[in-house]
């Protein structure tokens, strides 16, 4: 029955990666090497990150405290799993469309659980290995490669895995809970997505002070670590190799697991059935006023989007941290205005600098990556309306700007301030920066009505792991980099504001190039799901 | 109303129709009855212009859906076999976004929106999301959706599944008033007796092909069209 159950599991992803969701039919090899090549490149890309801090850990290895090697790069391992699986555990577990279906069958449920986890974990797994992978790698050069350092590694690796599950379930758990009492549930999980980041992004921008304190201090923070967070020592000592210390983090990780299992298991059909906690609410006549047809449909795009957190917290970060950026740099404007004296010392940087920022952050935002496929099984309602496909991809657009440009001019705006920037080149600085925006949304749209999937079972699919996703954020990030080398290379030729301007302008000929596709060959893709 | 003339449409090789030519004048219920699989939600979709077919020509009010698909669709309503509706919105938000898009007033669609969700009896339930509501009242919803903007022709994939016998027997009522106020209506169903006591004229379509069209009384002569239509299937 497990295996059944893993089978279908298996089924949906094979479904997802490699068959065409229209004929059923197997894509070509062509199709199906391309798509495995961009994934090891997207992992490739973020693993060098990571290879990059562990190589900052290094020094420890030859310190007092080696072991604080393993302790740093797990728990960067660990943070860094939980907040790749954490959004689509409360979704994916509790809110799978087949949930209903399986539990009507005849199937204990927590063999059901055991596969929703198994979900979980692939996720963790892959978010958690793009850390770990390149630490050991690092370890292995600077420290030299033994049968017993492989072994441990692989073992810590495992153990880190479930770790992961187990907090990702357990935080889950909480929110599903939480959810199972409040009525505006999407905003609920935003919020509490959003503490959880902010807290996060306050550690991660304190990494460096951290880094430093913790390589001129390793002793101590030995000490601190052994004293206050004794698992982590645990897992230290069993990635150096010490095989107690490795048993006993298993161990301990085997039974938290074991608590969670127990508490899942137990709630799991509870909460999966529950139905609204609030008393049934009574329709009561209002007026309405009557809107055109391209409202309407946008109208329906925003409720989409604020119905679900899913979908507001993967694709609509960037706008949150724009608006927090831009908070930030207006409360530090003076200490950031310093510093653009000493950049206008090498060149006319600091109108890069801002547009760059603020490219960053709105890469970020990939609202229509995955807004065909959330049409889903309903599509025939819009394909039935006697509105042009074209308007109803505008208005998918439409919604990525109404989110994404606001926060994105704000930004723009308060690090142009900072920067004390002349009014020309914060008028360039923002058109390039919006210009971005409309390719972006056009560019996500594009790719999702070339590998639509419309029959996912769980909306984290097409939101999450969908190619259309993850190229529109790397593709964003790879732009801006470009624009940086741009940048960099070419101010001393042609001056700050002639690189905003040519960008700007790629841009517009991008979007165009696309937009033009969107409403011919796109709106008849559209037409024929 | 509606002239289906030689439509043929095909998923790779394989026919699903097959050369099937219909008319439907206004004031007519027409059934269309077949086995699973046999053609007949190909057909709807390719009226209302989800589906893009292969040959042949289909005509709304003597306009083509192939040019001028959006003319065509002002003038249609469609019910699908199974109401996927947007489960985001609530009852009433999914009416008033229905309106909008056919460009129904303030006023038309309040009156109507409070006549036929009385008469299925959710108006109660128009604020509650569509994710609570069950299969039935979604089909009701569809049902509502679909009369809100005064169609000229009616397209119904299986109408009476999920519908409680009570709100099954109000949706025939309204069928006949609509087809006697001028509308026409086409509806596939899998439930003979339905189509035998509700129906102006009936069609039968097997492996894609049409093999009889006509009144009730020419389709089934002295017999049941239940005996007529197992006499032809086998």
């Amino acid at each position: 029955m497990l295996k059944a159950l893993f089978k279908k599991q298996f089924l949906e992803l094979n479904t997802f990666y490699f068959q065409d969701k229209k004929t059923g039919a197997l894509k070509t090899k062509r199709k199906v090497i391309s798509t495995i090549v961009l994934y090891a490149l997207l992992m490739l890309f973020l693993a060098s990150a990571f290879a990059a801090m562990s190589l900052s850990f290094v020094p420890l290895l030859f310190s007092e405290t080696p072991w604080l090697y393993y302790t740093l790069t797990g728990m960067t391992a660990i943070l860094m799993g939980v907040l790749g699986s954490v959004f689509n555990t409360y979704a994916g577990m509790y809110h799978a469309k087949d949930n209903e279906l399986l539990l009507s069958m005849p199937i204990p449920p927590s063999n059901i659980l055991l596969v929703r986890i198994f979900g979980v974990a692939l996720m963790a797994l892959m978010y958690e290995a793009i850390v770990f992978i390149p630490a050991a790698v690092v370890r292995f050069i600077y420290a030299g490669v033994t049968f017993g350092g492989i072994i441990s590694a692989i073992l810590l690796f495992a153990a880190i895995t479930v770790l992961v599950i187990v907090l990702t379930c357990f935080l889950g758990w909480i929110v599903a809970l939480l959810a199972a009492k409040f009525k505006n549930k999407s905003f609920l999980t935003v919020a509490f997505a959003l503490v959880f980041f902010a807290a996060y992004y306050y550690f991660f921008s304190q990494s460096y002070t951290i880094i430093e304190s913790l390589m001129l201090n390793s002793e101590a923070v030995g000490e601190t670590v052994r004293t206050w967070l004794y698992p982590f020592y645990l897992m230290g000592m069993g990635g150096e190799g010490d095989v107690l210390s490795l048993l006993l983090f298993v161990l301990l990780v085997t039974a938290l697991f074991a608590l969670t299992w127990f508490i899942l298991s137990k709630t799991f059909v509870s909460i999966t059935t529950k139905k609204e906690a609030s008393a049934k609410k009574v329709y009561k006549e209002k007026t309405v006023k009557a809107v055109g047809a391209d409202k309407a449909l946008f109208r329906k795009e925003l409720k989409r989007f604020t119905s679900s957190a899913n979908y507001m917290l993967n694709t609509a970060l960037g706008s949150f941290f724009m608006v927090a950026a831009a908070v930030l740099v207006l409360i530090y404007s003076d200490r950031i205005s310093v510093f653009a004296p000493m950049l206008q010392s090498y060149g006319d940087y600091t109108p890069l600098i801002v547009v760059l920022v603020s490219l960053l952050c709105a890469a970020m935002n990939d609202i229509t990556a995955p807004s065909v496929s959330l049409e889903g099984k309903s599509v025939w309602i819009a394909q039935s309306m006697p509105v042009e496909a074209k308007s109803v991809l505008e208005a998918k657009q439409k919604l990525h700007w109404v989110i994404t440009m606001p926060p994105a001019v704000l930004l723009t705006a308060a690090s142009a301030y900072a920067f004390r920037l002349d009014f020309s080149e914060a008028v360039f600085a923002e058109l390039a920066v919006v210009v971005f925006i409309m390719l972006s949304s056009a560019a996500g749209l594009a790719l999702n009505l070339k590998k639509p999937n419309l029959t996912w079972t769980n909306e984290s699919i097409p939101v999450k792991q969908s190619m259309a996703a993850l190229v529109i954020i790397f593709g964003g990030w790879a732009v801006a980099v470009a624009f940086a080398a741009a940048g960099y290379f070419l101010e001393s030729k042609i001056g700050a504001s002639s690189i905003i301007v040519i960008f700007a302008a790629i841009m517009v000929l991008c979007t165009r190039l696309i937009n033009r596709w969107l409403g011919t060959k796109g709106a008849e893709i559209f037409e024929g799901l | 109303m509606l002239k289906i003339e030689k439509l043929t449409k095909k998923y790779g090789d394989v026919k699903a129709v097959d050369d099937l030519t219909l008319h439907i004048a206004p004031g007519e219920i027409y059934g269309f009855i077949g086995h699973n699989g046999a053609g007949k939600t190909t057909t709807l979709k390719s009226v209302v212009g989800i589906l893009k077919f292969d040959e042949g020509e289909i005509y709304i009010d003597g306009v083509s859906v192939k040019e001028k698909p959006l003319e065509c669709k002002k003038m249609l309503a469609y019910i699908p076999d199974n109401p996927d509706l947007y489960e985001f919105m609530t009852g009433i938000q999914y009416l008033n976004f229905v309106a909008d898009v056919y460009g129904v007033g303030a006023d038309e669609r309040a009156e109507r929106i409070r006549k036929y969700a009385d008469i299925f009896e959710i108006t109660d339930d128009l604020a509650q999301p569509l994710s609570a509501y069950s299969h039935g009242m979604k089909q009701k919803l569809a049902i509502i959706s679909a009369l809100v903007h005064e169609p000229k022709l009616i397209i119904m994939d299986e109408p009476f599944v999920g519908l409680d016998p009570k709100a099954a027997h109000l949706l025939k009522g309204i069928m006949r008033e609509m087809c006697d106020s001028g509308c026409a209506i086409f509806f596939s169903t899998h439930v003979l007796e339905v189509a035998e006591k509700l129906c102006d004229k009936v069609a039968i379509i097997k492996g894609g092909k049409l093999i009889k069209s006509g009144t009730m009384e020419e389709v089934r002569g002295d017999e049941s069209l239940e005996a007529v239509f197992l006499e032809l299937e086998e």
